[in-house]
């Protein structure tokens, strides 16, 4: 198999790649508020990033119906970027030194749940080339977007690695929700508000 | 097992351990050495929802600030650096005040800001730095509004205003004498200082000697510049009238008038020896400088080789064609063409019964034909 056209190197590098880049974009944008000055700002960006991420959830959102309407791809597209813009915020945010442990748990618990989904976006791909290429076999022009697309997508993805990937994502998400809750709860109730 | 179930009990777990270690789970960092005993104790100053801006006072009463201790007792060395406080607001801690940076004191101040001072204390800058007014006449004779002259973030750079000395009468070196120089101008020069200096730094000056210095002393550069007359000879022989040829501006770019040489019949070379290169042309003309040179700078030159032999017509050859001889420019051949061969200029002067014809140029100036006559160097 060309080495270029492999699933590792066109699928799982780019999201290797992504979550690396976030990692370096925290300390980027760490080191420039500081040299500007503009430390102070890390309080707010963990208000933005916490709402960042918590407004991406408008895709389960979508997928559970609650929200009726749009082309779900547009709201997977913008989970996966709100999440990874999210959570480069919270990072700066807690600028990268850790005081007391339940946010330092917060916060690695949030790693884990970003490479977690870049692991499903990773799968989520997969599987939609391999409904493409099976919609090829069965002589189904490849550009129809009709319901059938979606039949298929949603029999595949209930199915096999992502369902396993599921299994693990959905906990770690709702683990998270409890520590960022009572993060956000013993701030509120210990900082100084003037 | 229901997922709702399972993240039930996590929150359960979660909420216990903040409840049984909230000084692992929630504590950002060590109290100061003085709240240590309140490690434990978060309601202390915390109150829910409320922050800590109205528990300090209930220990730390402003009054007492810099005066006696949290227990009511008299402080040993009393601080009136910190009396201010009695002043402030027993709400306002925080705005200076923070804890949770370890047990170093040092770590909990945050910048002083003054505009956070009640008004009556932002306008008394010397009830809190009293310490800190130097001893000098200039600061024994201002008042206490040192914010006239200096910012709150820092005592330097100050800017006095020195406008505001209008009518006073005083003099510059009231204040400056430990700023004069002690040089032989300056000793001169007495209190004048403006004159020649502003009053927001001291350097440039600007020193002008047509109204500063007396008849006597303006004609007597060397009084004060002894130090600066160059040790050669040009110099030794222009005498102390420095002004001949320096502005009062600056010292380079002079101007040496030549002609108060007239008469004294000096060469150009008794000045010049060290300017004249050492090429061959110029090793060969020990003086005589003028004769291609000017007086106001060495280029352009004017060599006039027309003055020995005209270059023209077939003439316009390289040096080296009749200069054979490197580095003699007085020995020189006619005979490196085919036009003037031995044979052929023998032959032509024998011809006219001329037997003495080696030196060309004797008769011969340029490409004519005909000689012209002796030439300058004969």
């Amino acid at each position: 198999m060309n080495m270029l056209n492999s699933v590792l190197i066109s699928r799982a590098l780019p999201l290797t790649l992504s979550y690396l880049l976030l990692v370096a974009a925290t300390f980027s944008v760490d080191f420039i508020l500081h040299k500007a000055g503009l430390a102070w700002t890390g309080r707010y960006l963990g208000v933005a990033g916490t709402l960042l991420v918590a407004f991406s959830f408008g895709y389960s959102a979508r997928k559970k119906k609650l929200i009726e309407h749009g082309p779900l791809k547009h709201f997977l597209r913008f989970h996966c970027n709100a999440g990874w813009l999210g959570t480069l915020l919270i990072l700066v945010h807690s600028g990268i030194h850790f005081n007391a442990v339940l946010p330092w748990m917060a916060t690695a618990l949030m790693m884990v749940v970003t490479a977690s989904g870049h692991v499903g976006q990773y799968l989520v791909r997969r599987i939609r080339e391999e409904v493409k290429r099976k919609k090829q076999q069965y002589g189904i022009a490849a550009d129809r977007t009709d319901g059938l697309e979606q039949q298929q997508f949603w029999d595949s993805v209930t199915l096999g690695a992502f369902e396993k990937w599921r299994f693990v994502h959905m906990p770690l998400v709702t683990f998270l929700v409890v520590l960022t809750v009572l993060h956000v709860g013993s701030i509120t109730m210990f900082m100084n508000w003037r | 097992m229901k997922k709702s179930v399972i993240a039930a009990a996590f929150v359960a777990v979660i909420v216990a351990l903040l409840v049984a270690f909230p000084e692992i789970l929630l504590n950002p960092g060590p109290l100061m050495k003085g709240h240590k005993p309140l490690d434990n104790s978060c309601f202390s100053c915390h109150r829910p929802f409320a922050g800590t801006s109205q528990q300090c006072a209930e220990c730390h009463k402003p009054a007492d600030i810099g005066i006696k201790n949290v227990a009511g007792r008299l402080l040993a060395v009393k601080s009136s650096k910190a009396l201010f406080h009695r002043a402030l607001s027993e709400t306002s801690c925080v705005r200076c005040h923070t804890d949770h940076k370890g047990r170093q004191p040092k770590y909990t101040l945050k910048t002083f800001r003054h505009d956070t001072l009640p008004a009556a204390l932002k306008n008394d800058c010397i009830a809190c730095h009293n310490d800190r007014k130097p001893a000098d006449v200039l600061h024994r004779t201002v008042s206490d509004a040192c914010a006239t002259c200096h910012s709150t973030d820092k005592w330097k750079s100050a800017v006095f205003d020195h406008t505001r000395l209008g009518a006073s009468g005083r003099e510059c070196i009231t204040c400056h004498k430990k700023d004069t120089p002690s040089d032989g101008l300056h000793r001169q020069i007495g209190s004048g200082c403006s004159s020649c200096h502003g009053v927001t730094r001291w350097k440039p000056a600007n020193f002008d000697h047509s109204r500063s210095l007396s008849s006597a002393l303006k004609n007597n550069c060397m009084a004060c510049h002894a130090d600066k007359k160059q040790n050669d000879a040009l110099h030794r022989n222009a005498g102390n009238t420095c002004a001949t040829c320096h502005a009062t501006d600056k010292w380079s770019n002079a101007v040496f008038d030549h002609t108060r040489l007239g008469a004294s019949g000096r060469e150009c070379i008794t000045c010049h020896k060290k300017d004249t290169p050492s090429d061959d042309l110029h090793r060969q003309i020990s003086s005589g400088c003028s004769s291609c040179h000017g007086t106001t700078r060495w280029k352009p030159a004017t060599f006039d080789h027309s003055r020995y032999f005209r270059l023209d017509g077939d003439h316009r050859a390289s040096c080296s064609t009749c200069h054979t001889v490197p580095g003699n420019y007085k020995s020189y051949t006619c005979m490196n063409c085919h036009e003037h061969s031995p044979s052929r200029i023998a032959s032509e002067h024998l011809e006219e019964g001329i037997r003495n014809y080696n030196n060309c140029i004797k008769c011969h100036r340029s490409a004519s034909e005909h000689g012209e006559g002796r030439g300058e160097d004969d």
